[in-house]
C-alpha cells in the first residue's frame, strides 16, 4: 500500500435522493411507486426513482413517457431543486463535521477524507454520519470506507439502501477477483464490449493481463485498467470542489425547426446564463463559450470556442459580451448544425470556467 | 508525360507547392500535386487546399514528352527529398501509373486523371500593381505574427491588405495587440484607397515563396481573390470576407510618458522574465522609475523574476502589465538599436516602434493587474 495514503476513505450516498425527500414529505406514498421527474408530455425524465418504482424496472434518465409503460402506476413528483439543494447542504454540514476534506460529487454524494486509519474509529463515524442524517433530515444514506475512491465508492453500492460495507486491506483481493469489470467507472458498454472481444470479463481476468497489452489495446486508459482492477487508486480527495463548467439548458415540449425559434431560444439561454453567472460567487473566469444541442433522435453534439476577452462572474454581461456570447453561440451552433441539420430537443449554453486567481492579470481589448 | 530533372530542379517547386495541401482532404485528389507539361517544355506544378492555389514552374531543357497527371504531393516529394544530391529523376507516366527513377531506385506512384483536379476558374481583377518581392515579404515579416489563429472573429484570422497611390500598407490584430507596416515608397497607380483580408494560411504560403529578390511580382485583386504573380510561380488565395475593424481609431494618441530603451537588452530582458511567468497567461509588470524600467514576474508556484534595464525615461511612476510574449514578439522584430515606448496609464495601450517611427508600429493592450 503507498505510504503517503494512509488516511482511510469514505464514500456517501443518499439513497434515491429527491425520490426520499419527497417521501419524508409525503408518508402515505410511501408503499406506492414514486419518480422524481418531468412529465411525460412535457417530454420529461426521471431525475430519480424509489425502490418500488425500482422493481418495475424504471431507472434515472429514462424518459418518463417510457416510465410509466414500464409502471402504469407511477406516479411522478415534480422536482423542487431548490428544497433538494437546501438538504443537500444541510447533509454536507454533517459531513463536515466529521471531516475536514470533503468532495462534493453531486447534490446526493461525497467523498470524505477521514483523519484516522484506524478502521474501527472510521466505521463507528460512518455509521454516526448515517444515524445522525437519519434523525436529523429523516433520509438515509448508504457509505463505504475503504483505502481509495474507487473501493468506498464500490463498498457503498455494496448493499444499497441504508447500507454500509467496509473493505479492508486484506478483502481487496476477493472483492476484485469477483467484480465484473462494468463496476469499473468508466468502464462504460464499449469498453466492456472490447473487454469481452478479447476474453475479459471480470476484474480477475484483467489482472491476468500486462500492462503493455492493455495500454497497447486502451491507450492511456489501460494505466487506469491495470490498477482498478487490483482495486488501485491515486486520486486523493480534492477538499475544494473545483467547478469546471457552468451551464444551463432548456428541452423544448416542441422541437424547434425553424431559425426564428431557434435565435430566439437562444437569446433566452444567453439571458439564463447571465443570471446564472451573476449568481456565483465571484472568483470565476469564463475561458470558452460552448453550444450544446440534443436532437430529437436523442443524439447528442457540443461545439466550443474559446474566445478573446475576459468574463468575471458576479457581474452581468456587459453590452459587448452580451453581443459577442450571442454571435459566438450562434456561430457554434450553425457550425453544429452544418454537420447535422435535424430539429432541436434541447439546446444548453454554458462556459468552461477557471478559477480566477485574485493575483492574475487579465488581457484587455482593443476592440472592445 | 515524360521528362527527365535533376532532384535540385524539382524538390523546391514540390515542397512549395506540397505545402499549400492539407494533410487531410474532403477529395482524394486535392492529396495530388496536378503535373503539367507544355510542349515549350515548362512544368507546372500546382497543389491546392480549394482557398489557397499554388503553381511553381520549372523549364525543361533536356528530351521530353508534354502531358499532364495528378500524383501523391507528399509521396513525390518525401522521395525527391530521399534521393542523393544532384541525382537525376526521370518520371513517366506509365498505365495509369506514374514511374519515378532515379540511379537504382525506382517508384511506382498511383496517379489520379489530370482531368479531375479543381481547376482554377479565372477571375477578374479589381486593381492590379507591382512591386518587389522584397516589399511583400518585409511587410509580412513585420506583422504576421500579431494575426489571430482561429478567432471567432474571422476576419482577424488574417491580414489586412490596404494599397492607395503611393502606399502599400498591411495591419494584423488578434484584438490584443496589433501590427501595421507600410511601403511609401512605391507607385501602384491605384486613385482609392483599396482593401482586402488576405488569410492566415495565405500570408504564410505566400511568404515562403519570397525571397530578397528586387524582382518585381504583379499583384491582382479581384472581389473574392488575390493573386500575386511571376515568371516561376502564380500564387492565388480566396480573400476573407468580412469587414476588418477600423484599426485607426485603436492607434494610440496622446500618450505622453515617453521611454526609450536599448531593444537588445530589453529583449533579453523580456524572454527571461517569461520563464517565470505564468505558463498560460504570461503576465508580467513593468515599473517604471525615473532612468529604470523594472520587469517582474510571478507564477502560481511562487516563483519570481526581476529584471532591470535602465532607460531614458523621466516623469511619474508607473506600473503596467503586459503579456510578455507580445512585448517579445515586438523587441524581436524593430530592427532600430534604441526603440520607444509611449504610454499614458496603466490601462491605455502602449505604443511601440523605432525612435524616428520607421515603416511599422506596434499597438499592445496591457493586462488588468
Amino acid at each position: 500500500m503507498s505510504f503517503n495514503n494512509q488516511r482511510l476513505v469514505l464514500h456517501c450516498d443518499a439513497d434515491s435522493f429527491f425520490a426520499a425527500i419527497e417521501l419524508r414529505d409525503r408518508p402515505q406514498l410511501k408503499n406506492l411507486p414514486v419518480a422524481v421527474g418531468g412529465r411525460a408530455t412535457d417530454r420529461g425524465v426521471i431525475a430519480t426513482c424509489n425502490y418500488i418504482a425500482r422493481k418495475f424496472g424504471v431507472r434515472s434518465a429514462m424518459s418518463t413517457a417510457m416510465a410509466e409503460k414500464l409502471c402504469p402506476n407511477l406516479i411522478v413528483l415534480a422536482p423542487r431543486f431548490s428544497l433538494y439543494r437546501q438538504v443537500s447542504e444541510e447533509m454536507h454540514g454533517i459531513f463536515s463535521n466529521y471531516s475536514r476534506c470533503i468532495e462534493p460529487i453531486a447534490l446526493d454524494e461525497a467523498y470524505l477524507e477521514l483523519d484516522s486509519d484506524d478502521w474501527n474509529i472510521c466505521a463507528e463515524i460512518a455509521k454516526d454520519i448515517q444515524r445522525q442524517i437519519e434523525s436529523s433530515l429523516a433520509i438515509t444514506v448508504s457509505a463505504g470506507l475503504s483505502r481509495n475512491k474507487f473501493l468506498a465508492k464500490l463498498a457503498s453500492e455494496w448493499n444499497k439502501p441504508a447500507g454500509f460495507k467496509i473493505i479492508r486491506d486484506e478483502d481487496v483481493a476477493q472483492v476484485m477477483s469477483q467484480l465484473a469489470v462494468g463496476k469499473i467507472p468508466s468502464v462504460g458498454g464499449k469498453t466492456k464490449e472490447k473487454l469481452a472481444k478479447l476474453g475479459i470479463v471480470t476484474c480477475r481476468d484483467l489482472q491476468q493481463q500486462s500492462l503493455d497489452f492493455l495500454t497497447q489495446h486502451f491507450g492511456v486508459h489501460g494505466q487506469l485498467l491495470f490498477d482498478r482492477c487490483r482495486g488501485r487508486d491515486l486520486r486523493t480527495v480534492k477538499n475544494t470542489w473545483i467547478r469546471k463548467s457552468i451551464s444551463v439548458e432548456r428541452t423544448f415540449s416542441n422541437d424547434l425547426v425553424r431559425d426564428d425559434e431557434i435565435s430566439a431560444a437562444l437569446n433566452s439561454l444567453v439571458g439564463l446564463l447571465d443570471e446564472r453567472w451573476l449568481r456565483l460567487k465571484s472568483g470565476y473566469l469564463a475561458k470558452s463559450l460552448f453550444v450544446k444541442i440534443k436532437y430529437s433522435d436523442f443524439s447528442l453534439t457540443t461545439r466550443e470556442s474559446a474566445f478573446s476577452g475576459y468574463i468575471h462572474s458576479g457581474e452581468h454581461f456587459s453590452p459587448q459580451q452580451q453581443l459577442q456570447l450571442t454571435s459566438t453561440a450562434k456561430t457554434l451552433l450553425t457550425s453544429a448544425l452544418s454537420v447535422k441539420n435535424a430539429s432541436i430537443r434541447l439546446l444548453g449554453l454554458g462556459f468552461s470556467v477557471h478559477q480566477g486567481d485574485q493575483k492574475q492579470m487579465n488581457q484587455t481589448d482593443l476592440f472592445m | 508525360m515524360k521528362f527527365k530533372v535533376f532532384r535540385e530542379q524539382l524538390l523546391k517547386p514540390l515542397q512549395l507547392v506540397a505545402g499549400v495541401i492539407e494533410k487531410r482532404q474532403t477529395m482524394p485528389i486535392l492529396a495530388n500535386v496536378y503535373m503539367s507539361l507544355h510542349k515549350d517544355g515548362t512544368l507546372s506544378l500546382t497543389g491546392t487546399d480549394m482557398e489557397v492555389e499554388m503553381v511553381v514552374r520549372v523549364v525543361l531543357d533536356n528530351d521530353f514528352t508534354p502531358g499532364e497527371i495528378t500524383v501523391p504531393a507528399k509521396k513525390l516529394t518525401d522521395i525527391c527529398r530521399s534521393l542523393p544530391d544532384e541525382s537525376e529523376i526521370t518520371l513517366e507516366l506509365k498505365d495509369e501509373r506514374v514511374l519515378v527513377k532515379s540511379g537504382r531506385s525506382r517508384f511506382q506512384l498511383s496517379a489520379l486523371p489530370a482531368s479531375d483536379f479543381p481547376a482554377s476558374d479565372s477571375r477578374q481583377n479589381e486593381i492590379s500593381f507591382q512591386c518587389t518581392k522584397h516589399t511583400i515579404k518585409r511587410l509580412i515579416e513585420k506583422t504576421g505574427f500579431a494575426m489571430a489563429q482561429q478567432d471567432v472573429r474571422y476576419y482577424l484570422n488574417g491580414m489586412l491588405w490596404e494599397i492607395s497611390a503611393n502606399r502599400f500598407r498591411v495591419v494584423a490584430t488578434d484584438g490584443h495587440r496589433l501590427a501595421l507596416s507600410e511601403n511609401t515608397e512605391l507607385q501602384t497607380g491605384i486613385n482609392d484607397v483599396y482593401s482586402c483580408i488576405v488569410p492566415r494560411k495565405g500570408i504564410s504560403e505566400l511568404a515562403r515563396l519570397l525571397d530578397d529578390n528586387e524582382d518585381n511580382v504583379d499583384i491582382g485583386i479581384g472581389p473574392s481573390h488575390i493573386q500575386v504573380s511571376s515568371e516561376f510561380f502564380t500564387f492565388t488565395s480566396k480573400l476573407v470576407d468580412g469587414k476588418f475593424p477600423e484599426y485607426e481609431r485603436v492607434l494610440p494618441r496622446g500618450g505622453d510618458k515617453i521611454v526609450f530603451g536599448p531593444r537588445a537588452e530589453l529583449r533579453e530582458a523580456f524572454s527571461r522574465a517569461a520563464i517565470l511567468s505564468n505558463v498560460k497567461y504570461r503576465g508580467v509588470r513593468l515599473l517604471l522609475n525615473d532612468s529604470l524600467l523594472t520587469i517582474t514576474a510571478n507564477n502560481p508556484e511562487q516563483e519570481e523574476a526581476n529584471e532591470e534595464v535602465v532607460v531614458d525615461y523621466h516623469g511619474e511612476e508607473l506600473e503596467i502589465g503586459f503579456n510578455v510574449s507580445y512585448l517579445q514578439d515586438v523587441t524581436n522584430v524593430l530592427e532600430s538599436e534604441t526603440i520607444k515606448f509611449t504610454l499614458s496609464n496603466s490601462n491605455a495601450s502602449a505604443l511601440i516602434e523605432e525612435p524616428e517611427g520607421g515603416d511599422s508600429m506596434y499597438v499592445v493592450m496591457p493586462m488588468r493587474m
